[in-house]
């Protein structure tokens, strides 16, 4: 390497040798080679600062806070137009020649909708709900919905006909699809336990499904993607199926698992030979068309002899709302529609910093897209990409999705730091990686405890909210847009959200 | 002089009044009740709006569609007229007389009976009509079309509007009354209760805070919302789930209030394995049909026979109460019992359950709304 290749460091880790007891923890932590324990040396923590990434492992793990991070002060010329993130990224194509690979969500810094929206509250003419003493109920249902009921009279008996299959979910809250492999056995093992504990569902990826995941096939969506890794009649047994067509952090972006990640775990889930390159390709090579998408939700339906729902996964793009009309009409049980912020464990970084658009947007146009063609009734509509509170998750449903999702906000509750290091397999949080040692930092009680945590602390903030709105079931939420208010600068943007600008008052009238 | 000692006769309240009566037998009987009914609750209006229904109104004309419409001037009543020709047959129409010198400025009120072009979905030409005056026509605004019924509304006090339309001179045999207290909107006529959709007509004391919800939901189904009340989509809601769904008529009222004001998820979770499976399947249908926030409602429809129905949401954050009188013959529901004593002292009287309806239809026994709708059906 020469000279002129150094970029120089974005972290700088310091040690606090007055603090510091020399117990060299800090150096077992580290994962991204950045600390060296050498209990010769005077000082024996040996940092190579260039490497830190500042998932704050080893300062979390230090027991006496000796260690500091802090950005990098060797300051780029100030420059409004080249910014230290463009001059990096022309550093580093052009020592590479490579396609830069990024983890987790768009981390780039676009206006977030969700911020530019405000609830109401009641006052007065209609009593607030005391969420703690009177029931608010959040037990949603996902799957395709008549639009009436079919009932036959028989000699003055009353038979209803069965509606279509329909998963209980006891909030409107999943854990959206992450595969093993690209996290750990443990984080995975995690997610399962917790929605299986809190009745909820969690999302294989396309990753396939371990034999010792089967027990949780209730609280399972099985995702059948581009490379169809895994599907096997064991794994369509599932609570629901969902087709993989796009990823928020990715659209138009199929997906690899390079040889060397595919470890015996991984050979054994993905039904693939030890070593190979998992490569999933951008479409489904059977899906070309919605014609195509349609014959593929029928053979799916068909397969589970009609037991359980059947739905597709889009990223949120321009024309989402006519796609979504067109899976509804190919025989879609429900469509998740996943935002330009959403996760990922690897995509080239040009697409996750730059393809799709908002989820707000895309869901509010969806809703509104389907009420018009009259056929919004039928569809269970998830969505995600990026929910980071429960705030989020509110304004989500009431711009009109019946169920949220997460996925990096599940791995936060696990411990996640956010350094979006995902790619690289290092996790040192034990969490996006494959490595079974360091899949071990995560303890599973601990872990498990801590996704159910999250999820009773936000349904709880979704019943309270809800009692504050005078509104105890849920359903009466999902697409209430008049409940909102717009607090942004743009007017467009609150035409496509369906939301009237905050001052305006309900348009409606009390009695 | 003015009295220091006396209490004033109106002060403010949140709340609107109420009351239902209606005799079984469908004998007709004088307005004069219900106008004592509703202007005993003067507390709970503040003049800025009430109204009637009645049905049992047209011997004449039993078998049309009665079109009772507001109208600003002749001009809008021309532009209607040359509307509803395009659909239907006027076979008569006449001015509502009215009382002069009961409110200075008042809109001309007119009727039409019309038959149908298209008689085999008559019901929804009506309904599309209805709806195309409403959102469309300017001066105009259709304030009933159902058959053998109409509603009289306005922006006044309950009492002067019974005056102005000499309700204690019209006979009918089912009566719903309304008095205001509008909180949202402003007191205009077409937003006084009841409000109707061909043969049912709504009042309602309370304020649907799933409204947008709902009015997304309606949108679906083909019902457009533009007439400022949440009020409105009781009315459209009822017309979907009664009407257009197709329901067996034994048993639509129930599944229609069930699906307004669901049971708890707790309690359809210990219910017997059949009604469980209804009314999960209707919970989970309709679910956006649902009403949440404070209501208490009674609606009087002819389909698919004479009923009056009381309902409240499942907290039951208004009141309402039911009696039926002595002799059986007659059905009340009120938001106050002062109301029902105030013209039959010889009730018996009881409370509805939390979002438990009460259903009074011709010639059935009275749903008494202190059990599960469809708990006494043979359902499977």
């Amino acid at each position: 390497m020469r000279a002129q290749d150094k970029v120089m460091p974005r972290f700088k880790v310091e040690i606090d040798y007055d603090e510091c007891n020399s117990c060299g923890r800090c150096a077992v932590n580290c994962t991204f080679g950045v600390i060296e324990f050498d209990r010769e040396q005077d000082k024996p923590i040996i940092v190579d600062t260039g490497k830190c990434v500042a998932c704050q492992r080893c300062a979390v793990f230090c027991p006496t806070n000796a260690i500091s991070i802090k950005e990098y002060p060797v300051t780029y010329a100030p420059h409004g137009n080249w910014t230290p993130w463009h001059r990096r990224g022309v550093y580093e194509q052009a020592r590479t020649g490579a396609v830069l690979l990024a983890g987790m969500g768009n981390d780039r810094n676009y206006p977030v909708v969700f911020d530019s929206l405000v609830w109401d509250a009641c006052q007065v003419t209609n009593p607030a709900i005391d969420a703690l003493r009177e029931p608010v109920e959040t037990r949603t249902f996902l799957g395709r919905k008549p639009k009436k009921l079919g009932i036959r009279e028989i000699n003055g008996k009353f038979e209803l006909e069965d509606i279509y299959p329909n998963v209980m979910l006891s909030t409107p809250l999943i854990i959206d699809h992450m595969s093993l492999g690209s996290i750990s056995y443990n984080a995975y093992t995690a997610m399962l336990r917790a929605v299986s504990e809190v009745g909820t569902l969690f999302g294989t990826g396309e990753g396939g499904l371990h034999p010792d995941h089967y027990p949780f096939r209730k609280n399972i969506i099985s995702e059948v993607a581009s490379g169809r890794f895994g599907v096997s009649p064991d794994y369509l047994d599932a609570a629901a199926l969902e087709i993989k067509i796009g990823q928020g952090a990715k659209p138009g972006h199929g997906g690899q698992l390079p040889g060397e990640k595919v470890t015996q775990l991984i050979s054994d889930t993905r039904g693939i030979p030890l070593g190979t390159d998992a490569l999933s390709p951008n479409p489904q090579h059977d899906i070309y068309s919605i014609e195509d998408l349609k014959t593929l939700i029928a053979a799916l339906h068909e397969a589970t002899e009609y037991r359980v729902p059947v739905g597709v996964k889009i990223a949120a793009v321009n024309n989402v709302a006519p796609i979504a009309s067109g899976i509804v009409r190919a025989d879609a049980d429900f469509i998740t529609i996943d935002g330009f912020r959403g996760g990922t464990g690897a995509a080239p970084r040009v697409i996750r910093d730059n393809a799709g658009i908002p989820v707000e947007l895309a869901v509010a146009s969806v809703d509104q897209h389907l009420t018009n063609e009259g056929i919004r009734h039928k569809v269970t509509l998830v969505a995600g990409g990026s929910l980071r509170s429960s705030s989020d998750l509110i304004k989500i449903l009431a711009l009109g999705a019946d169920v949220g999702m997460v996925g990096t906000a599940a791995l936060i509750a696990m411990g996640c730091r956010v350094c979006q290091q995902c790619t690289t397999g290092k996790c040192a949080w034990g969490i996006a990686t494959g490595d079974p040692i360091l899949g071990k930092r995560i303890d599973l009680e601990w872990a498990t405890r801590r996704l159910i945590n999250l999820f009773c602390s936000w349904t709880a903030d979704l019943d309270e909210v809800l009692g504050t709105m005078g509104i105890d079931a849920v359903e009466s939420f999902v697409g209430n847009r008049d409940r909102l208010r717009y607090i942004g600068s743009n007017p467009e943007e609150a035409k496509i959200l369906g939301v009237k600008h905050a001052g305006s008052r309900i348009g409606i009238g009390g009695e | 002089m003015t009295s220091f000692t006396e209490l004033p006769l109106t002060r403010d309240h949140d709340a609107c009044g109420i009351a239902g009566l209606f005799n079984l037998d469908r004998k007709v009987i004088s307005g004069k009740k219900i106008k004592e009914m509703i202007e005993v609750m003067k507390e709970r209006e503040n003049g800025l709006g009430g109204g009637f229904a009645a049905y049992g109104l047209f011997p004449r004309f039993k078998e049309q569609y009665c079109i009772q419409l507001i109208l600003d001037d002749f001009e809008a009543k021309e532009k209607v007229e040359e509307f509803l020709k395009d659909y239907t047959d006027i076979i008569e129409e006449e001015k509502v007389l009215v009382k002069e010198g009961i409110v200075k400025e008042y809109p001309l009120i007119w009727r039409f009976f019309v038959d149908t072009n298209d008689r085999e979905n008559a019901n929804d030409v009506i309904k599309d009509i209805m709806m195309y005056i409403n959102c469309s026509i300017r001066g105009a605004f259709c304030l009933s079309g159902g058959k053998d019924m109409a509603v009289f509304k306005g922006n006044m006090w309950a009492a002067e509007i019974a005056e102005f339309y000499q309700i204690d001179k019209i006979k009918a045999y089912m009566w719903s009354a309304h008095s205001r207290f509008p909180t949202n909107t402003p007191g205009w006529w077409g937003g006084a209760h009841p409000f109707s959709i061909l043969g049912h007509a709504v009042i309602h004391n309370g304020e649907i805070t799933s409204y947008g919800t709902n009015m997304e939901y309606l949108k679906e189904l083909g019902y457009e919302c533009k007439l400022l009340t949440d009020t409105e989509v009781l009315a459209y809601l009822f017309d979907f789930l009664v009407r257009k769904s197709g329901y067996p008529p034994k048993i639509v009222h129930q599944i229609a209030c069930m699906a307004l004001a669901p049971p708890y998820w707790r309690d359809i979770d210990r219910m017997p394995p059949e009604l469980k499976k209804w009314a999960t399947a209707i919970r989970i249908t309709h679910r956006k049909a649902m009403a949440n926030g404070p209501f208490s409602i009674v609606i009087t429809t002819d389909f698919p026979k004479p009923t009056m129905i009381g309902h409240s949401d499942r907290k039951k954050l208004r009141p309402l109460i039911a009696a039926i009188s002595e002799d059986e013959s007659t059905f009340y529901l009120a938001s106050e019992l002062s109301a029902i004593h105030t013209v039959d002292s010889t009730t018996n009287f009881w409370q509805p359950d939390p979002g438990k309806p009460v259903i009074a239809s011709l010639g059935e026994e009275i749903i008494k709304g202190t059990k599960e709708p469809l708990g006494g059906i043979s359902i499977k």
